[in-house]
């Protein structure tokens, strides 16, 4: 084998906030167990958040809220992984991805988002029926 | 001679490793450090294995007085301190270490000083621990040495300060081992070899290291505090005084609860490699794997908490990391069943490294299986400290870190050491291992259900333990029979072939044992299977020079060939440096002023380290190597290029920041669980010299960067890293003299305690920085920057900047931050 069977360099079809996506559902998973533990222990601890929202309890309507907006983008997050990934296999593979490094990527984002996506749905339980102190 | 031979013959020369007692001390080749690893971690492996036996041969029978409660102690910290620290964690390093370059077909790590210099930490951290019990002064306050028990009012003896000044040691010996493997996989991989091509056991070695990266600061944090406490009277964990011990728990299992996945998820990647290789097909569910590899890594970071389920902590917040804990399943269960469909679906040739797998699948799932019990909380509250918790992360470690490794080292063996592992005696030890492994932790499962306590030294009859309890002794003994063939199988072995497993990956192309260096030319990939798909030839021939030991350097996503780098041959530095490291860290225990000789030690190793070699100067030297060869990882910043060095240093600079961020989160626990604060009416800090320190540091950290600017366009940076420098120790003096004229001090109460220590924390950090700017300032100056070789300079501005960015942190959480929240 010469040389020039070494590997090109690689320039695929930029697929946008590629490095965002595959770090923000771990971040989303981390940010929101310690929000949530720290948003109890306030509660718990300092007394935050003690009163009531529309006959809610304050602090579990606040870990709703986190929990709600962590969905959101883990649901957006998996939605243009998927978008992104379709368009990729519509394309031509030795251009957009020569070595199948994109897709493998993408379906990262779409796995990592999955996961959380589940954990998320799992947390809304403990949320709704754990007591906070 | 034919020409083909000549060059073996100068590229053995050039990697030649050296003998004898001058070769032991100065070798920093891969597969030796690699090896002592694997020989060390085996040493105290044998140590805490009858450390077991001491404690299974007393709970056998009720009542046994054969060792005394305070022995027992002792034993049980030992056994449990070394498995988790001393065995499981280096002995993956060590694995990793000597594996990984051949997996990926480079001939050596990034860093290979450093691996040297990590493994000389271990070895002396290892050793303090176990001297401590020959001398009847071990840690025996459990390998989690919780407060207040650790507090120097209940331990008094020597045995928890070397635990906690031994086991930062081995952290940090384990932090600099985990850099040089992720900066080795991410940047010296085999040409072609894309993220999505690497080997699962690399993906798993990858996440590993990140995650001793981020996990281990913790432990380092937490063992410095409490030794703190026991030697300078601090507070941290004293409730008296407004500590808190729940804080030792906190940092604790953040570094705790992803020690357990630092230990299992090699073990996950050596089995993908064994069941492909073995089961004669591609890993089912490779991409999902190493998804799974990817995420289990992430959730392990949020689960810390549920080892404090029965503590005071708020309810709600327990109920998120119980449904985070469970989450894990999702990932772990992918991979269980990836094996399994790789077996259904292959064609397995049923070698004994195989059968190993087989019960690695039963031992892991059981264990983790009871571990989704005790992620529910009230199931939790029952078996918390019971035998069931025994009986659980016995079968998880078993499961996920020792049958594994056992399949691995028997995989590998030929790799290793050049020799093909008895099969006869292979199968007979799975049998007794299998057996003793399911004998001894099986029946602990019901000890824990009928309510016995661990911990306990002995026990009363009648209870319903007696019978568990002495099953568990009987399989203990199968278990070390079965090791013991186990390990003669590595010992009547025979000569081994290069391929004797019909491998599909790089390792299986080089000799047995490989050579120095093990691949002649670098070889070119296109799969993660490379030697199934294309068998592997003299792809990138010409790349590297073969008088010098030359590394090939590739990008990070793709495998591209982009840098050469030139690595370093024997040399005692790295011991000379781990020296001076363990009289910083074991000084105190002695005479407080030893710490000053360490550090001159130490200084003068890294300074040696650090020097750039005379050659750099000539061109001739620089432009050495083939026609078409990438540029010098040293000279090819000018082409936009990033040496592995500066990876290091980030890699570096991460763990700290890590520790900064355990510090700053300790500030704020204490803060949030204490009815005032300041602590004891304590005057907050006056703001201007804390203020002052914070700017001149920003200032000397933006100095830092100009001079990466100006070294970047070709001019003189050396004036800028002087300032940088000046402006640098000028803020360690402000800090200093700030906290000095206080008319309170750490030990005061907690507040006291958590601000010295973040300011501590700050001039330790200046105080690298500072030197290190100047030093570069002078070799700046005498011409060794230029507009391609500056990584220097951008190293030393990283660790300004660093230093800066501490100083403004402390400042805004010590100074301001009482002031406004």
């Amino acid at each position: 084998m010469s040389d020039a069977s070494l590997p090109a360099p690689v320039e695929p079809a930029r697929i946008r906030w590629l490095g965002l996506r595959i770090v923000l559902p771990l971040a989303l998973f981390a940010t929101h167990v310690v929000t949530g533990f720290a948003i109890a222990a306030a509660r718990c601890q300092r007394g935050l958040l003690s009163g009531t929202v529309l006959g809610a309890d304050a602090a579990r309507l606040a870990v709703e809220g986190v929990t709600l907006v962590a969905i959101a983008l883990a649901f957006w997050c998996a939605v243009s992984a998927a978008v992104d990934l379709t368009r990729l296999t519509r394309a031509d593979a030795d251009v957009a991805d020569p070595n199948g490094l994109q897709s493998f990527a993408l379906g990262a984002v779409l796995a990592l988002s999955g996961l959380v996506g589940i954990y998320l749905i799992w947390a809304t339980i403990a949320i709704k029926t754990e007591i906070v102190c | 001679m034919s020409v083909a031979a000549e060059r073996t013959a100068l590229l053995e020369r050039t990697w030649a490793r050296p003998h004898g007692f001058a070769g032991l001390l100065t070798d920093v080749s891969h597969r030796a450090i690699g090896l002592r690893y694997l020989a060390t971690a085996g040493f105290f492996f044998t140590l805490a294995g009858f450390a077991a036996l001491v404690m299974r041969v007393q709970l056998a029978v009720p009542e046994n007085e054969l060792v005394g409660p305070e022995t027992y102690n002792q034993v049980f910290t030992m056994h449990g301190l070394t498995m988790m620290l001393i065995v499981a964690v280096p002995v993956m390093e060590g694995l990793a270490i000597a594996m990984i370059p051949l997996l990926l077909g480079t001939r050596e790590l990034a860093f290979p000083r450093l691996t040297a210099y990590g493994y000389w930490l271990y070895l002396a951290g290892a050793s303090t621990l176990w001297l401590g019990l020959l001398v009847r002064a071990a840690p025996d306050a459990g390998w989690f040495a919780y407060p207040p028990l650790s507090e120097g009012r209940f331990a008094r003896t020597l045995g928890v300060d070397l635990y906690a000044t031994a086991v930062p040691m081995l952290e940090l010996a384990a932090i600099v081992a985990a850099v040089e493997l992720v900066v080795s996989i991410l940047t010296h991989r085999a040409p072609g070899m894309s993220l999505n091509r690497m080997p699962l056991y690399a993906w798993s070695v990858l996440v590993m290291a990140g995650m001793i990266v981020i996990a281990m600061p913790a432990l380092v944090v937490d063992g410095l505090l409490l030794e703190a406490d026991r030697a300078l009277g601090t507070a941290f964990f004293d409730p008296i005084a407004g500590g808190s011990p729940l804080l030792w728990q906190h940092l604790f299992w953040f570094f705790g609860h992803p020690e357990v996945y630092i230990m299992m998820l090699p073990g996950v990647g050596i089995v993908a490699m064994i069941t492909a290789t073995f089961a004669r097909r591609r890993t089912i569910g490779y991409t999902l794997v190493a998804y799974s590899l990817v995420a289990i890594g992430a959730i392990s970071f949020a689960v810390w908490a549920h080892h404090m389920f029965q503590t005071s902590e708020a309810t709600l917040g327990m109920g998120l990391f119980s449904a985070a804990t469970m989450s894990i399943v999702i990932p772990s269960g992918i991979i269980v069943f990836s094996t399994l469909a790789t077996l259904a679906y292959g064609r397995p040739i049923w070698r004994f490294p195989l059968l190993y797998v087989l019960a690695y699948i039963w031992v892991f799932v059981i264990g983790g299986l009871t571990g989704v019990e005790i992620a529910s909380m009230p199931f939790d509250g029952q078996a918390e400290d019971t035998y069931f918790l025994v009986a659980h992360f016995h079968y998880v470690l078993l499961g996920s870190v020792i049958l594994p490794l056992l399949a691995g080292l028997a995989f590998w063996w030929p790799k290793l050491v050049g020799r093909l592992p008895n099969e006869r005696l292979g199968v007979a030890s799975f049998v007794l291992v299998f057996a003793g492994v399911n004998l001894t932790f099986f029946p602990m499962h019901l000890a824990g259900l009928r309510g016995m306590p661990r911990r306990v030294y002995t026990y009363p009859a009648g209870l319903g333990w007696d019978m568990p309890q002495l099953l568990a002794t009987l399989g203990a003994f199968v278990l070390l029979v079965g090791l013991v063939v186990y390990a003669l199988s590595l010992v009547v072995t025979t000569p081994a072939p290069a391929d004797p497993w019909g491998g599909p990956t790089l390792e299986w192309a080089t000799a047995s044992p490989p050579g120095e260096p093990a691949f002649l030319t670098e070889p070119v990939v296109a799969s993660p299977y490379p030697l199934w798909d294309t068998p592997p030839e003299p792809a990138a021939v010409g790349l590297t020079s073969d008088d010098r030991r030359e590394t090939l350097v590739t990008s990070s996503w793709d495998g591209v060939p982009t840098q050469r780098a030139v690595e370093p041959g024997p040399t005692p530095i790295p011991l000379l440096a781990a020296i001076g490291t363990v009289v910083v860290f074991l000084g105190p225990l002695v005479d407080p002023t030893v710490v000053v000789l360490g550090l001159l030690v130490l200084a003068v190793a890294l300074f040696a380290w650090l020097a750039p070699d005379r050659l750099e100067l000539d061109e001739e030297w620089l432009r050495r190597g083939p026609k078409d060869a990438p540029p010098l990882a040293t000279h090819s910043a000018d082409l936009g290029l990033r040496p592995p060095a500066i990876n290091g240093t980030i890699g570096l600079l991460a763990a700290a920041a890590v520790a900064l961020f355990a510090l700053v989160s300790s500030y704020f626990y204490l803060r949030v669980n204490a009815p005032r604060w300041p602590i004891g009416g304590l005057p907050a800090r006056p703001l201007a010299l804390g203020i002052a320190a914070a700017v001149v540091a920003a200032a000397g950290g933006v100095c830092a960067l100009f001079s990466v600017a100006r070294a970047r366009r070709g001019g003189r940076a050396w004036p800028w890293l002087v300032a940088a420098a000046g402006l640098l120790a000028a803020a360690i003096v402000l800090l200093v003299v700030d906290s000095v004229r206080l008319d309170y001090n750490w030990a005061t109460n907690a507040t006291g305690s958590i601000e010295w220590a973040l300011v501590f924390f700050a001039v330790l950090t200046l105080a690298a920085a500072a030197p290190g700017a100047a030093v570069v300032a002078a070799y700046a100056a005498a011409g060794y920057v230029s507009t391609a070789r500056r990584h220097g300079v951008t190293s030393a501005a990283l660790v300004a900047c660093f230093a800066a960015v501490t100083t403004v942190v402390v400042v805004l959480v010590v100074h301001i931050s009482p002031h406004v929240l």
